[in-house]
């Protein structure tokens, strides 16, 4: 299953299951790689790769982080690398370059559409989700 | 109501029975399709194009000759077919029989009457949908008997009914999920069909496998990472890097079916720094010369020793004799990823080296041994971890996967080249887990400063091993596999632009460009039905193509725009 509104988030490999607070996502760093994790702890949502999220900050409040899939929509490499002077997340297989702040928009490179983000919100100081992905996680002609 | 259901399913039955149509006669091209012989592949007939560069010694050459310098100016679109992919579209069209089998991104294969291009069958796989799959293509497909033989992205190998198209056999080749994926062309050879797999970004230990023609059984498996105690295992530290050493296998060996040696390319070492791994790192960056009886590892070359820059030698050099010093060198020619031109010598097992030079601008080889080849490399020009260092060619190599092609008429060599690109990287630490990239650098893309182009098509005559003749594209890269054909030309796409051209072979002029849907990454092929002779492509932008094109944008804002994607298969004949 997807992530669903409500669930946490927990960074990857992380065996403690500790929910990521706003304070956790530093500025300008690489990108923080993440599961959602239902509420009550019991299940991290890692089944599929599909589900992993790349979550970035880009300015100083809590609304100034996001997540996205780590899923390139071009041919779903993981996208990893964070140009911190920009704000863009890049692909390092094919160079496309994803704006978070703008819902994943596609700046540059061969992304046939956005990288679906994932709309998140702040309870009792975590980083919940809000929302479902905004469109379908995955590559092209899937 | 028990009986009501049992009634009621009857009904169904009944209507399912009475509505359900007659199967499709099966069309005649098929019904007469021919089966394909081990001999015919040792040597096809002038019509046919029975694997991926033809004939196994890998020239990518059709002795055809009605298509001259004379007449292609009246080259014209015969047929075309969208395929209903995106992505880079790789693989050649192969016709035997009249009939055409073309692999496409996202595992699908098309058979279609090559005279008229009408759809015959069409097989889809569907993979998981979070499968691992960096590279999506397929660089082609092998025939033997009335199968057709294709390898599946998620490192399937699949053996499909000539005529019908669907699964006879599949075989599991390794694990997706821990970033095993094919894109390369089954190779048969020895009654067997060989296979390997991409992954060198992903921690894979890369190997060779044989499975039977028949039934799919695995028959042997060849790592190109020794195992502690194995041969070339010196060559590796003492730790467990080798299980995740990288060398993959991205692209057909070609064969010589006299020895029994499938002469395969291997990529670049995992992670992609050199200091993480220290030693030479046998059998990364190498040709491999392997029995296709046993799997045994007969000879070799490493081009370059401890790769650090991503330059995986993934083409497989091609079989051709050569003149050297007044004597005739039973050869393999290998333009290599890391810039240089590599003169080989073939034997039933160990490959000696002849003789090397670079082609495009290269930074790093000071000089190679006058007997082995074996590079001294300048370590201002390799980067390492914490260590920053700019080399060219840029990770993409001089030459990328695109195959080469030999005329035996002119006695050259075509290459798809990228000149004056060079890179800067930076390693870092990076830890294995499964299915993760396993690279461990940051890099950077730039252009030699003043430089006027990038793409070329570069002709080199064997015997002399001079080059004779060079075409600059001026806005473009090139990222075009090569045709040449008897009647003295040389085909090729590669552009941005979208346009598959045709050059004099002897003198590198321009003669024909026609803008195809997309742009042409194929291997082109030539055939011919009823005593006419076709070229066919396909055209389909995509995979390191766009990434590339979109590199030089970023360097040059506004030059270097999208290329649409979208695959087809385009014929051509003279009209």
């Amino acid at each position: 299953m997807r992530p669903q509104p409500g669930d946490q988030l927990v960074r990857d490999g992380d065996e403690t299951r500790t929910p990521l607070t706003p304070a956790d996502i530093v500025a300008d760093a690489k990108p923080t790689v993440a599961w959602a994790m239902q509420p009550n702890g019991t299940v991290v949502r890692n089944a599929s790769r599909f589900n992993k999220l790349v979550v970035v900050r880009v300015g100083a409040g809590d609304d100034q982080v996001f997540a996205n899939t780590i899923i390139c929509t071009h041919d779903g490499c993981d996208v990893t690398e964070w140009l911190g002077d920009e704000h863009m997340l890049s692909c390092p297989c094919h160079y496309s370059k994803f704006d978070p702040k703008d819902g994943g928009r596609v700046i540059s490179g061969p992304a046939p559409r956005a990288l679906p983000s994932l709309p998140l919100t702040v309870a009792e100081g975590r980083l919940v989700v809000a929302r479902l992905f905004t469109s379908h996680v995955g590559f092209e002609s899937q | 109501m028990k009986s009501k259901l049992v009634a009621f399913l009857g009904v169904i039955a009944a209507q399912v029975v009475a509505t359900a149509q007659p199967p499709a006669p099966r069309p005649a091209v098929l019904q007469n399709y021919p089966a394909v012989s081990a001999d015919l592949l040792k040597a096809p007939p002038d019509a046919d194009w029975p694997m991926v560069r033809r004939t196994y010694d890998g020239w990518g050459y059709s002795p055809l000759q009605q298509i001259t310098p004379a007449n292609v100016a009246r080259l014209q679109p015969v047929w075309s077919m969208s395929t209903g992919m995106t992505s880079g579209h790789q693989a050649p069209p192969i016709v035997h029989g009249g009939v055409m089998f073309v692999a496409t991104p996202n595992d699908q294969v098309l058979a279609i009457d090559a005279r008229n291009g009408s759809l015959l069958w069409r097989y889809r796989r569907t993979p998981p949908e979070d499968a691992i799959v960096l590279h999506r293509t397929s660089r082609g497909l092998a025939l033997l008997g009335d199968k057709v033989y294709f390898a599946a992205a998620e490192a399937v190998l699949v053996a499909l009914d000539v005529r019908t198209g669907r699964e006879v056999w599949t075989a599991k080749v390794a694990e997706n999920r821990n970033g095993y994926y094919m894109s390369l062309a089954p190779l048969v050879a020895d009654g067997k069909v060989l296979v390997g797999t991409s992954g060198g970004e992903l921690g894979v230990r890369g190997f060779i496998a044989a499975f039977d023609a028949n039934t799919g059984k695995e028959l042997w498996r060849t790592y190109t990472v020794p195992a502690p105690g194995e041969p070339g295992s010196e060559t590796w530290p003492k730790g467990d890097q080798w299980k995740t050493g990288g060398g993959s296998i991205w692209v057909t060996a070609n064969y010589d079916p006299q020895a029994n040696l499938a002469y395969w390319g291997t990529g670049n070492g995992g992670p992609w720094m050199g200091d993480q791994r220290p030693g030479d790192n046998l059998y990364t960056s190498s040709t491999l010369a392997i029995d296709a009886a046993t799997g045994a590892i007969k000879g070799y070359h490493q081009y370059h020793w401890n790769d650090s820059w991503d330059w995986d030698e993934v083409s497989p050099p091609i079989l051709v004799d050569y003149q050297r010093n007044g004597r005739t060198v039973k050869g393999l020619i290998d333009v290599a990823r890391d810039g240089y031109l590599w003169f080989l010598e073939r034997s039933n097992g160990p490959i000696k080296y002849v003789e090397g030079k670079p082609y495009v601008n290269q930074t790093v080889f000071k000089s190679l041994d006058p007997k082995t080849g074996r590079p001294e490399v300048d370590p201002e020009h390799k980067p390492g971890t914490n260590k920053k260092a700019t080399f060219c060619p840029s990770l993409w190599g001089g030459k990328n996967w695109p195959p080469i092609a030999f005329s035996p008429k002119t006695r050259m060599i075509y290459i798809p080249a990228n000149d004056n690109l060079c890179e800067t990287m930076t390693g870092d630490r990076t830890s294995y887990r499964a299915g993760e990239r396993f690279v461990g650098a940051t890099y950077t893309f730039s252009v030699v400063p003043g430089a006027d182009h990038v793409g070329e098509v570069q002709a080199w005559n064997v015997d002399t091993g001079m080059r004779v003749w060079t075409h600059k594209y001026m806005n473009s890269p090139n990222w075009g596999p090569m045709l040449a054909t008897g009647g003295g030309l040389v085909f090729t796409g590669g552009t941005n632009d979208r346009k598959f051209h045709a050059f004099d072979a002897a003198t590198g002029k321009l003669l024909w460009e026609f803008p195809t849907s997309s742009g042409v990454i194929g291997q082109p092929s030539s055939f011919a039905v009823d005593g006419k002779q076709y070229i066919a492509v396909q055209s389909g932008w995509g995979v390191d193509s766009a990434g590339m094109q979109a590199q030089l944008n970023s360097v040059f804002p506004g030059q270097y725009p999208e290329v649409p994607e979208g695959g087809a298969v385009w014929v051509f004949a003279v009209k």
